[in-house]
């Protein structure tokens, strides 16, 4: 009884307000800063998408994007410690820029990578299920990788035009990666041309 | 409307004789005092400040790309204060309503912040953080300001944040999550402590159904169980606890109540989930399934059936609906579906002479008691 009388005792509202506020707007003003860190820190790799199935789905007001060498991982390249039961977690994926600019993968791996060379980049994907059976036997088969960049919110009514360069293959976007491997899109190119760049804001 | 009802009927009863007089206006005075904050403008508030709410999240979603991104940011940011300061007025004034429905609105304008975030960075593939993010919030506004709206609404952002992590991770038998396994009890527990502070009935019952939710898939995860037995088994304590073990249920405020019912509806979806998962198995396992819900529905209602409506009720709907499916899984493919239709009619005609005689009884009971 004594403890409902403390749990029920009356805040004075300004304070109430206060408190939500701080949490609310503290809340939002987080998000956004992590994410313009990652605009502002992260070191910029180029990745070209690749079409999706079923083409010409426009889903409200984004498009949705896959790409080309990141989105589907072969088992079979997968190097590191592979769990002794089924586990969910990320991989880690190091890119380096090739020639035409764009970002190769050169290594795919369970764990994060300790040390890496001048310009490689380290990418984390969203957790994915590492079967423990997968790595007796034949390792066959790919993993659908996602990496919180699989989305390009657009002014209603130009979807489609990227969507078609999407599925020309003609589409390309400047991704920041933060240390810890977090992507964050920072422009969106077709053929080569900037369409849409981030502000940080 | 039901006070006009009330007074009328204890006008009536004071009439009568069966009340003392001054008793009736005492009744009426206790009732006002538990029901003050009802009124039809008061839901119409909260209503608008839905609307308002919902109006706001789709001028987000339209993704208007005329205002820069600060200024939208900094509109959201603007509602959310002007909801709160509503509600600071309104309290200090004791229009209790009006405060809860600019709380409802500065919840909806938290939510379309968090969208907006992600539509400003394109973010993709993060529906659980995004509902935690929102009960938190949520919560924070239920627990400062008392809020019983603010409750509920996490309650139900808490069960949408459950849903969204149960989805990402369902069907991965043995695949560690154990940060969600954590988190959703802990959401559970704060929606449980927002429905002790605010009194809200509702928001402990949907601070229940996560932690069932959250122990169904734990048990179905974890331990590659049918969640089914697990509810069953719940139930049973559930309901053994509320309705014949004296040092629980007086603490709950009498035998027979709100874990008793949990307790029955548990169980009884439980052993029809079970039911479900055996069907077309074993005619024999299923026979015994059916006699044991069939059982357990009547054992139900013998024990609490008089005390507890909604025991009984579900205990009946359990029986009607256990009885038509016995019929249509032993007879069903050898009579036809007229026949069936024909059989299940008759059936239900018969459950409901029971049910008008066992109601009848229980009636006689409480008169003698």
């Amino acid at each position: 009884m004594r403890f409902l009388r403390t749990l029920r005792a009356p805040l004075n509202p300004v304070i109430a307000a206060l408190v939500s506020a701080c949490v609310l707007i503290g809340t939002l003003a987080v998000m956004i800063e992590s994410r313009a860190s990652i605009l502002r820190h992260g070191e910029e790799i180029v990745l070209k998408t690749a079409p999706v199935d079923p083409r010409d789905l426009m889903r409200g007001d984004y498009v949705r994007l896959r790409y080309e060498d990141i989105s589907t991982v072969d088992i079979a390249l997968i190097t590191g410690q592979w769990p002794e039961k089924d586990r969910m977690a990320p991989l880690w994926l190091t890119l380096v820029a090739g020639e035409d600019g764009l970002a190769d993968v050169i290594e795919v791996s369970t764990e994060r990578p300790s040390t890496r060379a001048e310009g490689e980049v380290v990418l984390k994907s969203k957790p994915e299920r590492l079967r423990a059976a997968s790595k007796s036997g034949a390792r066959t088969g790919s993993y659908n990788l996602t990496f919180g960049i699989e989305r390009y919110y657009v002014p209603e009514g130009e979807g489609l035009e990227i969507e078609k360069a999407r599925n020309q293959e003609r589409t390309t976007v400047a991704v920041r990666v933060s240390e810890d491997g977090e992507a964050q899109i920072a422009r969106l190119m077709i053929d080569g041309e900037t369409l849409y760049a981030e502000p940080l804001y | 409307m039901l006070r006009r009802y009330l007074a009328r009927e204890i006008e009536n009863w004071t009439k009568n004789g069966l009340l003392e007089p001054g008793q009736g206006a005492a009744l009426l005075a206790d009732h006002d005092r538990r029901h003050s904050g009802f009124s039809l403008s008061g839901v119409l508030g909260v209503l608008a400040a839905v609307l308002f709410g919902a109006a706001v999240i789709a001028l987000v979603a339209a993704n208007w790309e005329l205002i820069a991104r600060p200024l939208r940011v900094a509109m959201i940011v603007a509602m959310i204060v002007v909801g709160l300061a509503i509600a600071v007025v309104a309290r200090r004034r004791d229009f209790g309503w009006i405060a809860e429905a600019a709380l409802v609105f500065t919840l909806l304008s938290y939510g379309a912040g968090i969208a907006l975030v992600g539509q400003m960075y394109h973010l993709s593939g993060d529906e659980a953080a995004f509902m935690l993010a929102w009960t938190i919030g949520a919560l924070v506004v239920a627990l400062s300001f008392s809020s019983a709206f603010a409750a509920i609404a996490a309650g139900l952002l808490g069960l949408g944040y459950f849903f969204a992590e149960a989805e990402i991770w369902g069907r991965a038998v043995e695949a560690s999550n154990a940060a969600a396994y954590l988190h959703v009890p802990l959401v559970a527990i704060a929606i449980a402590a927002a429905a002790l502070r605010t009194e809200s009935k509702v928001a402990g019952h949907l601070a229940a159904l996560l932690v069932v939710g959250w122990a169904m898939w734990l048990f179905s995860e974890r331990f590659g169980g049918d969640p089914g037995y697990l509810l069953a088994v719940l139930g049973a304590i559930a309901f053994a606890a509320g309705s014949l073990v004296p040092a629980v249920y007086q603490r709950l405020g009498g035998p027979h109540g709100v874990a008793s019912v949990y307790g029955t509806v548990m169980l009884l979806a439980g052993l029809g989930v079970i039911q479900g998962d055996l069907s077309g198995d074993n005619l024999v396992l299923e026979i015994a399934m059916a006699v044991l819900i069939l059982g357990a529905s009547v054992a139900v209602l013998a024990i609490a059936g008089r005390d507890n409506q909604s025991i009984r009720r579900f205990a009946y709907v359990a029986f009607a609906a256990e009885t038509i499916y016995v019929v249509s899984e032993t007879l069903g493919s050898l009579i036809g579906s007229s026949g069936f239709l024909f059989l299940g009619g008759l059936t239900l005609a018969i459950i409901a002479y029971l049910v008008m005689r066992v109601e009848r009884r229980f009636n006689a009971k409480r008169e003698q008691t």
